[in-house]
């Protein structure tokens, strides 16, 4: 395990020369940060998590690695510049999943956790469909706990407990006979994030008819194993060092941006769309919930591997320039940091206004909303116009341009 | 500074909200409270409960403004585009990129009509952080920094400013 560890850093180091800053991030998150992922499905917790002559454990310290340096990536110089409890709350950020307004790089002893508990599980549940299934195991009856000695049943067993004691999880129970009489007053309706995880009782893992692929149905009728990624989900709720850092943001301002981050919810048959007619009814939405469609404002930058940030070709005629240091700024603002480093130069340039210099506080809402700055605005207009209309054309749709003058009333765009 | 035109773009033969063809008006908004008169507010979240207020009346200002006038002359349908710097879209974008991918009917596709759905998305997202970043780009910074020379006189040298973004050769 720390070999390996040891190995990842290196690479992480190595790969600092990827000029793309997109592209990093997709080699850190897609090829360094799961390369640990086997080791945790096969080696207890436990053992993964062994501190060794004072370093932490192997996964902290790849996480570490990892997302130090996709924070030196996005926030270049100030990196070295936040203080404790703002790299914190950074770290924090690039650690939630995507739908929460995070970066997805998920804390390896969380998944770890999670994939050692599916891996193992699954494990029993298969042994026990061997013929002589009792030779493999030496003896040990795999219906019944109490007779387990092996290292990787005993760490299962410890996970078990460790999930109803920690990560909100409960034994799954058959559920009350519909004709019993009610006890008492009916159990509050809980949401999805605060219902308790249903985990099969270890002694019924053995009987258990595997359903990864069902995750809503009807899930209290009879037990079954979550899929990894549902464990994985209910040990991040629960998660204690990002819950204290998402109650204690460092600034207004990030609490706020974090808050705009989170994943949009929107129904597809809202009956002012002039879309409406053309979205299909499905049949299996009749007489159920409306459909709804989601979108994710940080799923839809981070989401995708292999898509670049910088423009390449400078010559591009259907692309605005983009640069590395248009990331930086960028991150800057997704974290909520108001200081714009591409500003910097200018901190002491009054804006045309007269109101601002362009470096001074609240630089950064300053530029997106004072009129001396529109052209910028056009820039990132029709630069988003050009991404759009590819979209379009993608799907198999011819676009013009057209170049459409002011209307009256100094409106400034449309008509 | 101010544009005195602007573009939008017109998918053609797209067959929506009974019209042939589909006008699509793009437009970008910032979360948070700008410049004000007073300046107390600057950096407040516009609408703190409900941060989606502000594409929906971004939507309707555009819709109030331009839908009718575009169906009297063009007989085309209209869809504002809305966005802001955040990420944030407005829900008839979302309808739309969905529309784009959407087939009812061939369960064998809805695999493949998902990564469609996704890389649309992404392709949206991206473009949408880019041009985040534009607003604030060096690039641009230094056109402004340009343009109010000939009104007052600027209190640093921007051949200095030059030195320093002297890689951006591509600037007019």
């Amino acid at each position: 395990v720390r070999s390996k560890a040891d190995d990842i850093q290196q690479d992480v180091q190595k790969i600092h020369i990827i000029q793309d800053p997109k592209i990093h991030h997709d080699l850190l998150r897609f090829c360094q940060h799961t390369r640990i992922a086997f080791l945790a499905r096969n080696v207890p917790p436990d053992v993964m998590m062994k501190h060794t002559n004072g370093n932490p454990a192997a996964p902290t310290l790849v996480q570490d690695a990892i997302v130090q340096a996709i924070l030196q990536r996005g926030l270049d110089d100030t990196y070295n510049t936040l203080p404790q409890h703002v790299l914190e709350w950074c770290r924090t950020i690039v650690e939630l999943p995507h739908h929460e307004g995070g970066v997805a790089i998920t804390p390896l002893q969380a998944s770890g956790m999670a994939a050692f508990y599916s891996a193992t599980a699954n494990l029993v549940d298969w042994l026990q469909s061997l013929p002589h299934s009792s030779e493999w195991v030496a003896g040990q009856n795999l219906a019944d706990p109490n007779t387990w000695t092996s290292s990787a049943l005993h760490a299962l067993k410890h996970l078990h407990e460790q999930f109803m004691q920690h990560y909100n999880c409960k034994e799954w129970a058959p559920p009350p006979n519909a004709n019993a009489p009610a006890s008492g007053a009916p159990a509050p309706e809980l949401d999805d994030n605060a219902r308790p995880l249903s985990l099969p009782p270890l002694n019924l893992i053995t009987s258990l008819r595997v359903r990864q692929d069902e995750e809503n149905g009807d899930a209290d009728a009879r037990p079954s194993l979550p899929p990894q990624r549902r464990v994985t989900k209910q040990i991040m709720q629960e998660w204690g060092r990002h819950k204290i850092a998402l109650r204690n943001p460092p600034t207004k301002r990030m609490r706020d941006v974090h808050k705009l981050h989170s994943t949009q919810s929107v129904p597809m048959l809202d009956e002012n769309s002039a879309l409406r007619p053309n979205m299909p009814q499905r049949d299996d939405d009749e007489g159920g919930k409306p459909k709804r469609l989601s979108f994710s404002p940080a799923s839809s930058v981070w989401g995708q591997m292999g898509r670049a940030w910088t423009s390449g070709d400078r010559n591009a005629r259907t692309t605005e320039l983009v640069t590395a240091s248009d990331y930086v700024a960028f991150f800057h603002q997704f974290l909520g940091l108001t200081n714009n480093p591409a500003l910097a130069p200018f901190a002491t340039v009054p804006c045309g206004c007269q109101r601002y210099f362009m470096g001074g506080e609240g630089a950064w809402d300053h530029v997106n909303t004072c009129l001396s700055h529109s052209s910028n605005w056009t820039r990132a207009h029709n630069h988003v116009m050009t991404a759009l209309e590819s979209i379009c054309n993608n799907a198999g749709y011819a676009t013009k341009h057209k170049r459409v003058l002011t209307s009256a009333g100094k409106q400034r765009a449309g008509l | 500074v101010l544009a005195s035109s602007v573009l939008v773009f017109e998918i053609l033969n797209i067959q929506v909200a009974h019209q042939i063809d589909l006008l699509v008006d793009v437009t970008l908004r910032h979360d948070f409270v700008g410049a004000g008169h007073n300046g107390l507010n600057q950096g407040q979240l516009r609408n703190p409960d409900n941060p989606d207020k502000l594409l929906d009346s971004a939507a309707a200002d555009k819709i109030r403004h331009y839908r009718d006038p575009y169906r009297q002359n063009r007989h085309v349908a209209f869809l504002p585009a809305c966005m802001t710097t955040s990420g944030r879209i407005h829900e008839q974008a979302v309808d739309y990129f969905e529309a784009l991918g959407y087939d009812a009917h061939k369960e064998e596709f809805c695999h493949r009509r998902g990564v469609f759905f996704h890389n649309n998305r992404c392709t949206h997202g991206m473009a949408c952080a880019q041009a985040v970043a534009m607003r604030g780009a060096p690039t641009a910074a230094r056109r402004l920094v340009a343009a109010p020379q000939n009104q007052q006189p600027s209190r640093s040298d921007p051949h200095e400013i030059d030195r320093h973004f002297s890689h951006l050769s591509d600037v007019r």
